[in-house]
């Protein structure tokens, strides 16, 4: 196991790096092809030539690609100079091109927002959704199934942009304001506060992936309960109970757990849509901005967190996998 | 109406354009710039403060008050710029840095102005300018003081000046300081050789001196409206001491400036808030505009826009801080209710929509065709594809109503300003295209631009003239598409949509680069269609102008300037100058919006309750 | 089991069961009918069977897939949907009816007065957890012993069961265990609360033939060992020659034959035995003969032949005149302890079986 965990940890850093690496390409070479140096974007109103060279040469735009990139990646494990008074410590990601912060600070800043937003969502979810998944899967097409199926349906196939708008026309700007004046409190200045403005974007998140995961429950549970060895459990003369939650459930929950990582791990780099409704300032919208503005350093930093957030989760749930079934080996 | 915002990379900044009498322009959109206001000199009266259109409120200020205390709550679609004044070029974010950094003048605010020129913050007055308007000197007032509790002196303005120059590291913010204070004048690529700024360069700025309290400019060419230079935030003061440490100067002074207004930063996260709260070292009694009124300011950045407005009406917010305008869904709103129209603006901005015809893409380079274009383009269609009467208003000149000495002519009159074919037509023979000709517009692909073109193409097919349409990112429009005068002319852009807002709201720095063909950069371009490139009297004209010894003498070349460049080389096609209706909470007051770009102006605001 | 024929109206095959007479034996079948409700129609996969077992006795059932088997041994555990699935007739096991009883009764008697081997231990064995585990799961769940002592006993009967070094198997998953272990877990685990009846469906089909042996021999000394019932199904008649003491022919539901080994399997009076049995391979038979199997398809359940269920098979059904198509046989006692359903008069299939079929068995 321990072999294994290495091997997959490099492949991740490989991973990594090759996504680093695509990404400074096509954001140095795509200008390049446009015939405009990239400075220009950030030399200020009618920049004069000497402006945008000075911009250029202040930015590193006018080294080759190999040595900036050589600079980005040494300085992620060393940290970089940019001159004096502007250290960078390592891990350094660079300065951002429109307002000169250290982008390290600037993703870490707006992480806690995408932290609160997955964590809370995910606990709701996972819970809301498996439980209606049980519930359905014992009443196969009773009134109960078929409604929260029906249910199901909605929650899938409804953006979070239009539940996401209908929860704050409801409850922060319209008629009934429980939720009046939205906006993100950090859970260690005011645990009660952080907790009441994210219970919308929580509750339409969650209803979202609930419904996936009431769906994959049930049929995970489904197919499970058909199995042989749940009869064995019955001729054992194990009550019922047991029978579905100990042998039945644990037998299903297992590729829902594998599902369950991943989609906290996509969710943490992207959750941009929930973000843009509800404004919250995190990484998602962090991206969508710098890429519209072409801040390369801080497109490239987000877009590093977001994929090592996915491969991190791809490895735990890997292993996760083998520690929930006995019959996974890996050699 | 394309609002532009203010983006570096060439794209424009709004400026109030104000005119409309006080008797209220409520014929709106041809109403407020034909009726003209001010013509020749504005040392006159120019009227009030635009807004007062029906059914907007007509308040100015509006909702003035004088109490005193409070949190102002202000929201904003964006982040700052920059936080250092000499890097920062968004038009709201000068409106913000004026509370903060003073400097030696200011503009007037809308409310109270009586005339556009600068009236003084730190100097004791506003001088003319000696030796043909080479030679400009200011006299400090006494009792001025940094947040830390030390004196500002003249050094500390010299210094800022100084500053500018090192563009290595201070970048992003205008560069008309290094532009006329060069020793020797500016380098062919626009940079200074013979000064590198305090950082690199032993000896100090040769071209400004200082005695006493008095600090005197040596430009290196005449320029008569250097007093408008004198209230950016280049003049601004900053401590040597603070800018010369590692941790806190150079690009690190972004988040340790020094104040000399009535606040100070407390607090900055980019992207996410900035918190003003009172400066204890500002003496109101050396501040003759600002009220300091509020005790704190509290500026959330990047918000959403529809939420923002929503904010707004439910009094969470007290105003949007970047003065574009509401969303299309919140005017319509705001239309059905009464009350909501009483805490309401519709301001005019000093943004100008026009079109841009590319010389250097034939057969553009010939005047008839361009000419032919200019009595050709229906201009109610332009305004309808805008958004209609409370988001603009139909021109004929270049410069917007609000600049000074603004004069109201039409050089290619049609009815209704609706185009007119046999008189394009009768161009197009002229020009040896009786039959019309292909050519491709270009704009953004965004906002309402997409409409524009299609109305355009309209136009030109009823003269015989096909155009394919291309639109481009915004991102890069400016700076590379139609930035990038060869580009333009390789991939045979004949005309561009584009948008224009002045630095100040005065010709020079109106018309400087979007009409001298001097300059034309090779990238980052703002003067797109070269226009003048083939006419040496438009910088003649220029040059003329900026070397009169009186306003108004000056302002009289620039109205021959303006109609020249439409008129007789029918560089570019004025369609309308921009509105924006604004909504603000029930408690702030006045409520004025700045005189050269629009932002509700912050020196004198307010809350009570 | 009575001598005199009802009339086909009021029932069909099997022995009347006067519901009032008192069981006569440890395990009691009285004709049992599982019908499940469908789609496609009633499925009738048990309709009227009886038969008994004693204490230290091996009940064999045989007949192909479909006739019933496995779904008799379920009624039998009280392990069908009660929901879905319509039972009737009378299970009476030491004393106590099945049926009638409630189901949380009837779940307390599985796994400690009952318990059932399934096929295939791969998958009858929960994937994911040890095999000690869930031996010691059967335990505790009617006796009530702390952790330890049911792992002691999960140990213990692992060694029952001849796994060497059950200390250390008994933490071993499933798929850590040959086919062969695997199944001796499963006997472990369904003997651990000392079943005085253990059912053994199919339990030798999945294993090599030379594990079959040892299996068989295992269940023999659990018998021994807890003077247990067991009823075996399979279709496999050289374990039933190896194990059971009486047999019982199913066909379609029914049972077509039933008696004891000498009886059915040299003495068999059903044309369906004869086949069964001709069917078989023998070591000793000449390699030039050829298999015979039994013509035909098994038949729907839902639209059993009429009459009797084997005529459209049956090589001696047209003998009858058209009866064995209009009338259901009823299990009749052709010889003390043997029974038959069949339209042939009993010296008529005796004659047949001795002059035909017997020479070529």
């Amino acid at each position: 196991m321990f072999r294994y965990i290495v091997r997959r940890v490099i492949g991740a850093v490989f991973v990594l790096w090759l996504i680093s690496l695509i990404t400074f390409w096509l954001f140095f070479t795509l200008p390049n092809i446009l015939g405009a140096n990239p400075a220009v974007l950030f030399a200020g109103r009618s920049p004069t030539p000497a402006i945008v060279a000075a911009v250029s040469h202040h930015l590193g735009l006018d080294q080759p690609f190999w040595t900036q990139y050589w600079h980005f990646l040494s300085g992620i494990f060393v940290g970089r100079n940019f001159g004096p008074g502007q250290n960078c410590p390592a891990p350094c990601l660079g300065f951002s091109f429109i307002n000169g912060q250290p982008v390290w600070q600037e993703i870490i800043s707006d992480l806690p927002v995408d932290i609160s937003l997955a964590v809370g969502a995910a606990i709701i979810w996972l819970v809301a959704g498996v439980s209606i998944g049980i519930l359905s899967a014992l009443r196969p097409r009773s009134i109960f199934d078929r409604a929260a199926m029906g249910v199901a349906l909605a929650g899938v196939s409804l953006p979070i942009y239009f539940t996401g708008l209908l929860a704050l026309s409801i409850f922060t700007f319209g008629p009934i304001q429980i939720f009046p004046n939205l906006h993100f409190v950090g859970f260690t200045q005011n645990p009660i506060s952080w907790a009441r403005n994210l219970i919308l974007p929580w509750l339409c998140l969650a209803f979202l992936y609930a419904a996936l995961y009431a769906r994959l429950t049930r049929a995970q549970m489904l197919e499970t309960m058909t199995e042989d060895y749940i009869r064995t459990a019955r001729a054992k003369g194990l009550p019922e109970r047991t029978v579905i939650f100990k042998h039945a459930l644990r037998s299903a929950i297992t590729p829902i757990v594998t599902i369950f990582g991943l989609d906290v791990g996509i969710l943490l780099g992207s959750a941009v849509l929930t973000e843009q409704t509800f404004s919250l300032t995190g990484i998602g919208r962090l991206a969508i901005q710098s890429i519209g503005a072409r801040d390369l350093p801080v497109v490239l930093g987000v877009t590093l967190f977001a994929a090592f957030f996915v491969v991190v989760a791809n490895i735990l749930v890997d292993i996760a996998y083998a520690y929930l079934d006995p019959r996974v080996q890996y050699s | 109406m394309q609002r532009q915002w203010l983006i570096r990379g060439g794209a424009l900044l709004s400026a109030l354009a104000l005119g409309a009498s006080a008797c209220g322009g409520s014929s709106g959109s041809n109403g407020n710039a034909s009726k003209g206001g001010s013509t020749g000199g504005n040392s006159g009266s120019i009227g009030t403060l635009a807004g007062n259109q029906a059914p907007f409120s007509s308040q100015s200020p509006l909702n003035p008050g004088t109490q005193a205390g409070g949190t102002l709550n202000v929201g904003v679609r964006q982040d700052v710029d920059y936080m250092d004044p000499a890097r920062t070029y968004y038009g709201f974010s000068w409106d913000l840095h004026q509370l903060i950094n003073r400097t030696l003048l200011q503009l007037p605010v809308g409310a109270t102005f009586s005339s556009l020129a600068p009236i003084p913050d730190m100097a004791t007055s506003v001088p003319t300018g000696q030796d043909s308007n080479k030679l400009w000197t200011y006299t400090l007032k006494s009792g001025i003081k940094f947040q830390d509790g030390t004196p500002v002196t003249v050094a500390d303005v010299k210094y800022a000046v100084e500053r500018v120059f090192a563009t290595d590291v201070i970048n992003g913010g205008p560069t008309y300081l290094i532009t006329f204070l060069c020793p020797g004048g500016p380098n062919k690529s626009g940079g200074c050789d013979t000064y590198k700024g305090p950082y690199k360069s032993k000896s100090g700025l040769s071209t400004v001196t200082t005695s006493g309290n008095t600090i005197t400019f040596h430009l290196n060419q005449p320029f008569s409206e250097w007093n408008y230079v004198m209230a950016e935030f280049g003049t601004s003061p900053v401590e040597k001491s603070v800018d010369q440490k590692a941790s806190t100067g150079g690009a690190n002074y972004n988040l340790h400036d020094q104040a000399t207004g009535p606040y100070k930063v407390k607090s900055y996260v980019p992207n996410k808030h900035i918190e003003l709260v009172r400066n204890s070292q500002w003496d109101k009694s050396t501040d003759s505009v600002r009220t300091a009124l509020p005790d704190a300011i509290n500026i959330q950045t990047n918000l959403d826009p529809l939420t923002l407005d929503k904010d707004i009406i439910a009094n969470n917010i007290d105003f949007d801080l970047g003065g574009r305008g509401v969303q299309p869904a919140t005017l319509s709103q705001l239309l059905h209710d009464p009350a909501l129209l009483k805490r309401a603006l519709d301001p005019v901005l000093g943004s100008v929509d026009y079109l841009s015809i590319m010389q250097q893409s034939p057969p553009f380079d010939n005047v008839d065709c361009r000419k032919a274009v200019e009595l050709i383009v229906n201009k109610q269609t332009q305004l309808d594809a805008a958004g209609g009467k409370y988001v603009g208003g139909i021109i004929s000149t270049m410069a917007p109503p609000t600049l000074a000495g603004y004069k109201n002519y039409d050089a290619y009159p049609t009815k209704n300003s609706e185009g007119d074919v046999a008189k394009a037509k009768a161009e197009l023979a002229k020009c040896g295209k009786p039959n019309g000709f292909s050519t491709t517009i270009v704009g953004v692909n965004k906002g309402t631009t997409p409409q524009r073109l299609t109305f355009l193409q309209q136009d030109l097919k009823s003269i015989g003239i096909t155009a394919q349409i291309k639109t481009f990112d915004g991102a890069t429009y400016y700076s590379s598409t139609i930035g990038i005068p060869d580009s333009a002319k390789k991939n045979g852009y004949g005309i561009a949509v584009a948008g224009w807002g002045p630095d100040w709201p005065a010709p020079y720095g109106y018309y400087s680069a979007i009409t001298d063909p001097r300059k034309i950069l090779p990238q980052g371009n703002s003067n797109y269609g070269e226009c003048g490139i083939n006419d040496p009297q438009l910088p003649q004209l220029i040059d003329q102008a900026l070397s009169q010894s009186t306003p108004d003498a000056a302002y009289a070349l620039w109205n021959q300037f303006d109609q020249r460049v439409v008129g007789t080389d029918a560089c570019d096609v004025p369609l309308d100058v921009g509105k924006a209706p604004m909504i603000f909470s029930n408690r702030i007051t006045n409520v004025s919006p700045s005189l050269y770009n629009g932002v509700p102006d912050m020196r004198i605001m307010g809350v009570s309750g | 089991m009575s001598n005199t024929p009802e009339p086909v109206a009021a029932r069909d095959a099997g022995a009347p069961a006067l519901v009032s007479e008192a069981p006569r034996a440890f395990l009691d079948v009285r004709d049992l009918r599982v019908h499940f409700p469908t789609d496609d129609g009633l499925v009738k996969a048990v309709d009227g069977l009886s038969f008994t077992v004693e204490r230290g006795k091996t009940l064999a059932i045989v007949g192909e897939s479909g006739s019933g088997k496995s779904v008799t041994s379920l009624a039998i555990m009280g392990l069908h949907n009660r929901r879905r699935t319509r039972l009737s007739g009378e299970i009476w096991l030491d004393g106590v009816e099945l049926i009638g009883s409630s189901l949380d009764d009837v779940r307390r008697m599985r796994g400690d007065r009952m318990a059932l081997i399934f096929q295939d231990p791969l998958s009858a064995l929960h994937p994911f957890y040890r095999v000690g585990a869930q031996i010691a799961e059967a335990y505790r769940i009617h006796n009530d012993v702390s952790k330890k002592a049911a792992r002691d006993r999960a140990i213990e009967l692992l060694r029952l069961v001849g796994i060497p070094q059950p200390d250390r198997r008994v933490d071993d998953y499933p798929h850590q265990f040959s086919g062969g272990m695997r199944q001796r877990a499963m006997i472990a685990m369904a003997v651990s609360c000392n079943p005085s009846l253990l059912i053994a469906d199919e339990p030798t089909t999945a294993l090599d033939v030379t594990v079959q042996a040892q299996i068989i021999e295992l269940m023999k000394e659990m018998q021994r060992e807890f003077n247990s019932a067991i009823i075996i199904i399979t279709h496999d008649l050289g374990v039933v020659a190896d194990i059971a003491d009486d047999v019982v022919v199913m066909y379609a539901g029914r049972a077509m034959e039933y008696g004891s080994i000498s009886d059915v399997f040299y003495q068999p009076e059903h044309p369906y035995t004869w086949g069964l049995l001709g069917s078989v391979t023998r070591l000793d038979g000449d390699r030039a003969d050829r298999l015979q199997p039994i013509p035909g398809n098994p038949p729907s359940l839902i639209n059993v032949p009429s009459g009797c269920p084997f005529h459209p098979r049956c090589a001696y059904g047209q003998l009858n005149g058209g009866r064995e198509r209009e009338v259901v046989p009823l299990l009749e006692e052709s010889s003390p302890g043997h029974l038959v359903a069949c339209h042939l008069a009993v010296k008529e299939r005796q004659r047949i079986f001795r002059e035909e079929v017997s020479t070529t068995l």
